[in-house]
This record gives C-alpha cells, sequence and structure tokens, in this order.
C-alpha cells in the first residue's frame, strides 16, 4: 500500500474538477453541470517508468470559491493538490496567488499544480497575457472535453509525489 | 426503554467496522453495507485507502462529512468518522443520503446561476476592453489624417479641392466623435469614468446649446425654445461637460428625426434643500417618433430603433445617455407617439453653488473632447514647419492636434477649446510669438491664463531665452527639434500643470 497517494482537486465550483477526474480515471466527458456536493473519491493506477506504479486516490471535493472556507477534513493527508481555475471566468482566478499561497502555507509538504481549465473555449494566447499581468503563473492549461494535457498532468504529478 | 428506541431508529443509519492498519476487516456490524471479516476494506472503496494517511496529521480521531460511497450494491452520501483503537481502527459511517441530496439541489441552482452572471459579466468585460482597446489604437492613424488635412488646407490648392479637404476634414470629426463615444460607453461600463463637480453658468450653457444649433435649426426649419424656470439659480456645482454631452446627444437625436415643428429644452427646479437642487430637464420634439415595441430598447448600445440609412449616427448617443445620467445618479425616461412626438425627461442632482455672481467662469467649450489624449496648438507660419512638427507629433499617436498660423488664431482657438499646451513660434504674421504669450499670461481665465507654453524658435541664444522665460514662456526648443526632447519637455509640462489644477 505504500504506492498510494492521495491527490486532490480543488478551485471554484464549476470549473471542471469533476471532469477532469472523470476524463483522467474513465476517459468520459459531458457537457451537463451536476454539482459535486462533499467528496467523491476515484483511483486510477499509473505505470511510471522502470515498472513502478502508483496509485493515485483522487478527491474530487465540492467546488469553494477560497481555499479558506474548504473543509480541512478533505485536505489532511494530502500528496499533491491540483488547483483548477476556469480560463472563461476571471473570477475563479482572481485570488489565485493569494490561494495558493495560503494552501502552501497551510500544508508546506504538498506539491501544488495551478491549471487552467476549459482551454479549448479560450484562446490560449491571450489566456497567457492576461495571466502574465496578474503576475499568475499557471503550470498546465487544460480541457477535460478535447482530453488536452489531462493525462500529461496528472502523470507529472504522479511523478513528484512518489 | 428510551435507549431501545433511539436505537432501532439509528440502527439502518450507521454501521461500525474496525479494521487493522493494513485494512483488514476485523469485525463489523453489516447495518449499512454487507462487508466480510478478513477482506480488505483498502479493495471496497479507495476512500478507506486515504485513512492510514491521516495520521500523519491528527492523532487520534477524525470525522470526514459528506462522503460519496459505493460498495456493492448500496451507495450514498454518508458522514465518516474514525478512531484510533490499539493497532488499527474503528470506522463510524453515518448514513445521511437523504439530507445531502436535499441540499444537492439548493447547490445546483445557487451554483448555475452565479456561473451565468460570471459569464455575462466576463463577456461584457471583453467587449468592453477590446472597444477601449480598438478605438484607441483608431485614434493614432486618425489625428495623422485630419493633422495632414489640416496642412494640405494651408498649401496652394484650387477651391474645388479645398472643398474636397472639407469633406474629409468634416468626416474625419465625425468619426473621431464616434470613436470619442465608444471609448466613453466602454469606460462607463468598465467604471473608469469619474464625475466632476465644477461650478458652472447654467444660462450660459444654454446660449451655447442655442448659437451651436442656430444653423441647423435653420438648414432645417425647426426652432429650437430653451427655456429656464426663472426660479433656478443660475450657478450649479455640477459636471458640466457631461450635462453638456448629455443635452447635445438628446438635441442631436431630436433634431435627427424632426422635419417639422420645434424642438423645446425646459429646464425646472424640482425641489430644494439647503444648496442640494434637484433639477428636470425635458427635452421634447414634434419628430417621427418612437413604436411602443422599440421604446424599451432605444437605450441600448448598437441598436437603431430607425432602420432609415439615411439618418445615420453610432446608436451610441441613448445609451450613453442613460448611463451618464445613471452615473450622475439620475434617471431619465421616455414617451413618444408614432408622428407626433418624443419627450425625454431625467432629473439630475446639483448643488447650487455659493456664488451667484457672473464673474470669471470658463465657457463651455463646444468641442470639448473628453478623451485622454493631449489636446495641442501649435501656432506656426511656416508650411514646412507645420509638416515637421505634425510629423514628429503625429508618430507618437499621444495628441490631437490643431494649427493655426498666427497669434490672432491663437487666442481664438484657446476661447472654443481646451488645450494642454501651446507650442509657439516666435516670428508670426499679425500678433507675434512674445505678444501672444504676454496677452496669454493677462487673461482673465485661469485654465488659458496657466496653459503651458513651448517657443519653438531657429536660432538658440542665451538673450532669447531669457527673454522667452522672462515673459512667461515655460520652456524652449531650438531648431532642428530633437524629437525625444521636444516630446519630453511636453509631456513633462503638461503633467506639471495638471498637477497644479
Ligand atoms: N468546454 C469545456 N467544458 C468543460 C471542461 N471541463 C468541464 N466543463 C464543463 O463545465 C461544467 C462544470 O464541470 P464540473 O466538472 O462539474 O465542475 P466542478 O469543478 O466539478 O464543479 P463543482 O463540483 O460544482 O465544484 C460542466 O458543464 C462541464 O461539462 C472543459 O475542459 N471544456
Ligand atoms: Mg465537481
Amino acid at each position: 500500500m505504500s504506492n498510494s497517494k492521495k491527490v486532490v482537486l480543488l478551485g471554484h465550483f464549476g470549473v471542471g474538477k469533476t471532469s477532469l477526474m472523470r476524463r483522467f480515471v474513465e476517459n468520459v466527458f459531458s457537457e451537463d453541470y451536476k454539482v459535486t456536493l462533499g467528496v467523491q473519491i476515484q483511483k486510477k493506477v499509473i505505470e511510471l517508468s522502470g515498472r513502478k506504479t502508483l496509485s493515485m486516490i483522487i478527491w474530487d471535493i465540492e467546488g469553494n470559491t477560497t481555499v479558506k472556507n474548504t473543509r480541512s477534513s478533505y485536505l489532511l493527508g494530502t500528496s499533491g493538490f491540483i488547483y483548477v481555475f476556469d480560463a472563461t471566468r476571471i473570477d475563479t482566478f482572481n485570488e489565485l496567488n493569494e490561494e495558493i499561497e495560503f494552501l502552501q502555507s497551510q500544508y508546506p509538504k504538498s506539491k501544488i499544480k495551478t491549471i487552467a481549465n476549459k482551454i479549448d473555449m479560450v484562446n490560449k494566447k491571450s489566456l497567457e497575457d492576461l495571466l502574465a499581468t496578474k503576475q499568475i503563473k499557471c503550470d498546465y492549461f487544460t480541457s477535460a472535453k478535447t482530453g488536452e494535457m489531462v493525462n500529461d498532468m496528472f502523470e507529472a504529478l504522479a511523478k513528484e509525489i512518489m | 426503554m428510551i435507549y431501545q428506541i433511539k436505537e432501532s431508529f439509528f440502527a439502518d443509519k450507521i454501521q461500525f467496522i474496525q479494521i487493522d492498519k493494513s485494512g483488514r476487516i476485523k469485525g463489523t456490524d453489516n447495518y449499512l453495507f454487507e462487508l466480510k471479516e478478513g477482506d480488505s476494506i483498502f479493495e471496497l472503496h479507495p476512500f478507506f485507502e486515504s485513512i492510514p494517511y491521516y495520521m500523519e496529521d491528527v492523532k487520534k480521531e477524525f470525522s470526514i462529512p459528506c462522503v460519496h460511497l459505493e460498495i456493492g450494491k448500496t451507495s450514498g452520501i454518508f458522514d465518516v468518522k474514525v478512531f484510533c483503537e490499539g493497532e488499527g481502527f474503528i470506522v463510524a459511517i453515518f448514513d445521511f443520503t437523504d439530507h445531502y441530496k436535499e441540499s444537492n439541489t439548493l447547490s445546483q441552482e445557487k451554483n448555475e446561476s452565479i456561473i451565468q452572471t460570471q459569464l455575462l459579466q466576463e463577456k461584457e468585460e471583453f467587449k468592453n476592453r477590446f472597444l477601449a482597446n480598438t478605438s484607441h489604437e483608431l485614434r493614432t492613424p486618425l489625428t495623422t489624417i485630419m493633422g495632414f488635412t489640416t496642412i494640405l488646407q494651408r498649401s496652394n490648392i484650387s477651391t474645388e479641392q479645398l472643398h474636397y479637404l472639407d469633406i474629409i476634414k468634416s468626416s474625419g470629426e465625425h468619426l473621431r466623435n464616434l470613436i470619442d463615444d465608444i471609448l466613453d460607453i466602454s469606460k462607463i461600463e468598465m467604471g473608469r469614468l469619474q464625475i466632476r463637480h465644477d461650478r458652472f453658468d447654467v444660462k450660459n450653457l444654454c446660449q451655447h446649446l442655442e448659437s451651436q444649433y442656430s444653423l441647423k435649426s435653420k438648414e432645417k426649419d425647426v426652432k429650437l425654445h430653451i427655456k429656464i424656470d426663472s426660479s433656478l439659480p443660475q450657478f450649479l456645482v455640477g459636471d458640466k461637460l457631461r450635462l453638456n454631452q448629455i443635452l447635445t446627444n438628446l438635441l442631436d437625436n431630436a433634431f435627427k428625426f424632426t422635419n417639422k415643428g420645434n424642438i423645446q429644452l425646459n429646464i425646472l427646479k424640482l425641489e430644494r434643500k439647503s444648496s442640494d437642487i434637484k433639477v428636470q430637464f425635458e427635452i421634447k420634439d414634434t419628430g417621427l417618433g418612437i413604436d411602443k415595441d422599440k421604446i424599451d430598447s432605444i437605450f441600448e448600445s448598437f441598436i437603431q430603433v430607425h432602420d432609415n440609412p439615411l439618418i445615420g449616427g453610432t446608436g451610441l448617443g441613448l445609451s450613453i445617455v442613460k448611463k451618464l445620467i445613471g452615473l450622475m445618479g439620475g434617471r431619465i425616461s421616455v414617451e413618444s407617439t408614432r408622428d407626433v412626438g418624443t419627450t425625454f425627461v431625467f432629473s439630475l442632482g446639483f448643488k447650487v453653488s455659493s456664488n451667484q455672481t457672473d464673474d470669471k467662469i470658463e465657457t463651455i467649450k463646444t468641442n470639448a473632447r473628453t478623451s485622454d489624449k493631449h489636446n495641442i496648438l501649435v501656432a506656426e507660419d511656416v508650411e514646412v514647419n507645420q509638416l515637421l512638427i505634425m510629423k514628429i507629433l503625429a508618430s507618437t499617436g499621444k495628441y490631437f492636434v490643431d494649427i493655426v498660423s498666427d497669434g490672432d488664431q491663437v487666442i481664438e482657438r484657446l476661447h472654443q477649446q481646451d488645450y494642454d499646451l501651446i507650442l509657439m513660434d516666435l516670428k508670426m504674421p499679425k500678433m507675434d510669438g512674445y505678444d501672444t504669450t504676454r496677452f496669454i499670461r493677462q487673461s482673465e481665465i485661469d485654465i488659458i491664463k496657466n496653459i503651458p507654453i513651448i517657443a519653438l524658435t531657429a536660432n538658440v541664444s542665451p538673450l532669447e531665452r531669457e527673454v522667452c522665460l522672462g515673459i512667461g514662456m515655460n520652456e524652449y526648443v531650438g531648431k532642428p527639434y530633437k524629437e525625444d526632447e521636444l516630446i519630453s519637455k511636453m509631456d513633462n509640462l503638461i503633467r506639471k500643470n495638471k498637477a497644479n489644477q
């Protein structure tokens, strides 16, 4: 069991946390928005180089406008956080730097990735410009809809938390 | 007795499971899920696999609310409590499926509506950013076109060519107004427009409107009557520029759609509480009128009620009017009957100026530009020099430039339009640069008196420099002009002067 790790998807509601998990674990996508209440958990075994595997226990938690209001019982014992924002809604990343800072200070041992999701709906270049003006660093630009960078993102995190 | 009732009540709602460190089930009451002793609970649902990780952060017990679990045929939403017990854990699972499902509907509705609003705002923001940027960009080439047209007008050309240039110039001005409108709208919507509080003369504002529309009134044979309530104080404090913009937009609109009859502007005092006064403005025409079904949409951007292509316009005028009035804390309403006419009514709050005497006060300039570019007046009589200056200023894209060729024209222009700076040649016909400067510095009107002036001259001698600064010029630039030097001197002076205002 030592090769399993807890990973938490968090961010505002409707940014695509559930969709990212389902794309990664089940390779499906739905246009319907079904709000997540509390937490749903799925697991996926990832094969890493050198015949090593990691089972990623993915916690898809309910959306929250700020990490401060998120139940800490969901966040404890986590190796990697995936902070997802919605590239089509500025409100979901306006305070991103403060959010990440807070998360880092509360869980200093955990890795954090920032993800711009729904990249299929925006012009990546202008998003990058906008992020630059807000001095926001973003690790991955993903689309749960097309699958773009979804696996890459989870796998990269897996390598880091091994 | 009561304990038994309580127990039976909760029996099918709670399950206790005892596991060892590796997740092996050592005991279970199976009230909710059918589990077998000896099985690994970690294999049943990944949630349980995370339990050991909590032990790094918490010591004895923890609870996790609202967890979705599915084991075998049973699924639902549960609160889970975990206690450390010897070498393993006790896991207590509470079934709250019904309770959580209820709140689910609420969250769903709430989230959907918030997301919807955010997306709408986003669109609006995007549109405004786009409009603001584009209209700004559009002005740079337009300034160049207008500037060189002015220079051409002063060159040696035939009357016919002059006529063509007039057309270019007036089309250019029209275009500039449209661009300013668009910029205004996007600024208002992004909350970047500030309302000013200046003392102004209501009577003067009306006289100005009268003369502004006198030509149009004659051309169309439509009379403009302006009536001011005699009990309204003459001097008020408010944003006269914006008020003028509102009235001009509404009057433009009235003239556009009225072909016979008259247009009235009635200004009425509504109520006054000490120095606060509410004023009603009514603009009434005998024009085409607006159909009932279209009347609600006339204040929306880009909507033109009359599809007649001959009646031009951006369709932005009324939208600006409504937004400006809103920004100034008022409301506008409209009543209209097809082929009878239209009446717009709005009221705004002002302060009554404590000084009601007619001392020096700025007149309302007809085409006061409300942009963030600087208005520069160039006084220079030699055509090649005009061209040179124009090229330098146009290449920066930061300025609106007007060119005149003698001192008399400088004075005339200063009274028609606010400028941020004058570039003044010293040798000019009629009144030269020195006399013009002296005249300006003695002006009664502060804005004119304090305007920054840079002297432009061919031969830079220390003596001439002394003279220039002595009579009140602020700077001195010799020919040939060094572009960077000229621009940085201009910007410095404009900034300093603005700071002092
Ligand atoms: N176009 C597009 N739509 C997406 C993408 N990801 C998610 N969506 C849509 O966005 C909506 C919300 O997705 P969810 O995955 O439910 O979002 P969530 O972050 O889990 O939301 P909460 O559970 O309320 O916090 C759904 O309608 C999805 O179809 C994406 O990459 N592209
Ligand atoms: Mg979700």
